[in-house]
Formats: structure tokens, C-alpha cells, sequence
């Protein structure tokens, strides 16, 4: 690895469930954070959804997401960002996701997006 | 320019057909290529059992031309190919499974792989179904 560290932006776009590209994403902001690069996880649309902090998948067989969010912060992950549209239309409260989280409009989303060096997104 | 390709869509899919054409413009052009980086559904690409009608593509078989036209690397994610059961004879063993299907110049490794390339690379091209 050289000795660049960069601004790597990851853009979750998708529910928790229904498809492995959640947990592949965030896969990716893990392995930038061993890495040491400087990670922003950016949640819109449906993916705001993976914040949710109460999820119960035991009846669909399926690993709790919320455990792998709640291991972000582990590996130096706290540059996350929310889509306050995305959350209001899905009815989803602030006190239902971890204070930690920055609850932003579009025009600050765009400006943040705007300082990455990498976005990535799947 | 030095791109890093992160494919993440399976053959035979458009994204998976684009991101080759992707790197042969690319490569025409002047540009080169860092690493193509097989990750999600992209894994499949490495598929060597592939095999379609013989008047469509081969998505696996394009791949390996253009590494061994241009000597690019082309690196699966092991979990993610694991996981979907793609498995290189190394694998194949670990897992004790009857067959591999990802073989040479394929090249199976982890997703610091990906990280490393969008470091080193100037621009990082995702393609997704």
C-alpha cells in the first residue's frame, strides 16, 4: 500500500435485506478503514434504511445488519452521513438511528461528495 | 491516466460487457489500467465453465484476452466469490469441494486489493448492474 491516504466516499444506496450489496458495501468501508483511508459513508434513498437501529432478521434468515453498522465505529468509521429527505419519506425518526450520524440536506450531501477523491458506490 | 475497474455485475449483463469496452477504449486511448477488480455479482465474469451459444460472447473468455494483450491484472474478491461459489482449485481444496471454476490468470484476493487500487489509481470506474 503507498503512503497515500485519500478521501474514499461510499454511496449506500440499498435496503438491508433483499440483496447482499449492503453488506458489500460496507465490506469496503471496513477495508478502507484497516487501510487507513478516510471514509464517508453516505446513506440515501432506501439505503437509510440499513441504520434503522432495531432489526430483527432472525425470521428471514438472515445476519443482523445493524451489528455490522454498529462495527464501523471500531475500525475508525465515523464520517457518516444521512439523507434527511431519504429518512422524512420513509418515516423513519432521528432517535431511531445512532446519535453519531449526520442527518444533512442534498445541498450539503452534494458538497461533501464534492471533497472526495474516490466515490464508490454499487 | 491510471483507472482501477471495480466490476460488480455478473455475464451476461450490460454493465459487465460495458466495463470490458471501458477498458479497451481506455487502453486505446493511451490510458492504462491499474487492476480490474471482480467484486458482488462481478465475480462471476471469472467463471471458466461459462458457456454460451456460440454466435454470444464469452465475458470470461474477453477477460483473459485483454489480460494477455495488456498484461492486466485481473483480481476476484475471495469472499465475495467464496460466498457465491466460485472457487479456485486453492479454494476448491480448503472448502473440499468436487471442482474449481476460477483458474489462472484469474487471481483470487481480498477486498484490500480494491482499497489499494483506488489509492494508487487516478480514477476509479464502478460498473453495476
Amino acid at each position: 500500500m503507498s503512503n497515500n491516504i485519500k478521501h474514499i466516499g461510499l454511496v449506500c444506496r440499498t435496503p438491508p435485506y433483499g440483496s447482499s450489496r449492503a453488506r458489500e458495501l460496507i465490506d469496503i468501508a471496513l477495508a478502507a478503514g484497516v487501510f487507513d483511508q478516510k471514509v464517508c459513508l453516505i446513506f440515501l434513498g432506501d439505503g437509510v434504511l440499513q441504520l434503522q437501529s432495531e432489526q430483527s432478521p432472525i425470521s428471514i434468515e438472515q445476519k443482523n445488519h445493524g451489528k455490522l453498522i454498529d462495527m464501523l465505529e471500531i475500525y475508525g468509521i465515523e464520517n457518516i452521513v444521512v439523507q434527511e429527505s431519504a429518512m422524512r419519506s420513509r418515516n423513519l425518526k432521528r432517535e431511531e438511528i445512532s446519535s453519531d450520524f449526520q442527518i444533512l440536506d442534498d445541498t450539503s450531501i452534494s458538497a461533501i461528495i464534492s471533497k472526495q477523491h474516490v466515490m464508490m458506490s454499487l | 491516466m491510471k483507472f482501477l475497474i471495480n466490476v460488480c455485475a455478473g455475464p451476461p449483463s450490460q454493465a459487465a460487457s460495458s466495463a470490458l469496452r471501458f477498458c479497451r477504449a481506455a487502453l486505446r486511448q493511451g490510458h492504462s489500467i491499474e487492476r480490474v477488480f471482480f467484486y458482488s455479482d462481478g465475480v462471476y465474469n471469472a467463471n471458466d465453465l461459462l458457456s454460451p451459444p456460440t454466435d454470444e460472447v464469452n465475458t470470461q473468455q474477453q477477460w483473459v484476452e485483454l489480460h494477455d494483450e495488456h498484461n492486466i491484472e485481473l483480481c476476484v474478491c475471495i469472499a465475495a466469490a467464496v460466498r457465491r461459489g466460485m472457487l479456485n482449485q486453492e479454494e476448491a481444496n480448503r472448502y473440499d469441494k468436487p471442482s474449481a471454476n476460477i483458474s489462472e490468470p484469474f487471481i483470487v484476493s481480498g477486498l484490500g486489493q480494491l482499497v489499494e487500487g483506488a489509492v494508487t489509481a487516478d480514477r476509479t470506474m464502478t460498473f453495476s448492474a
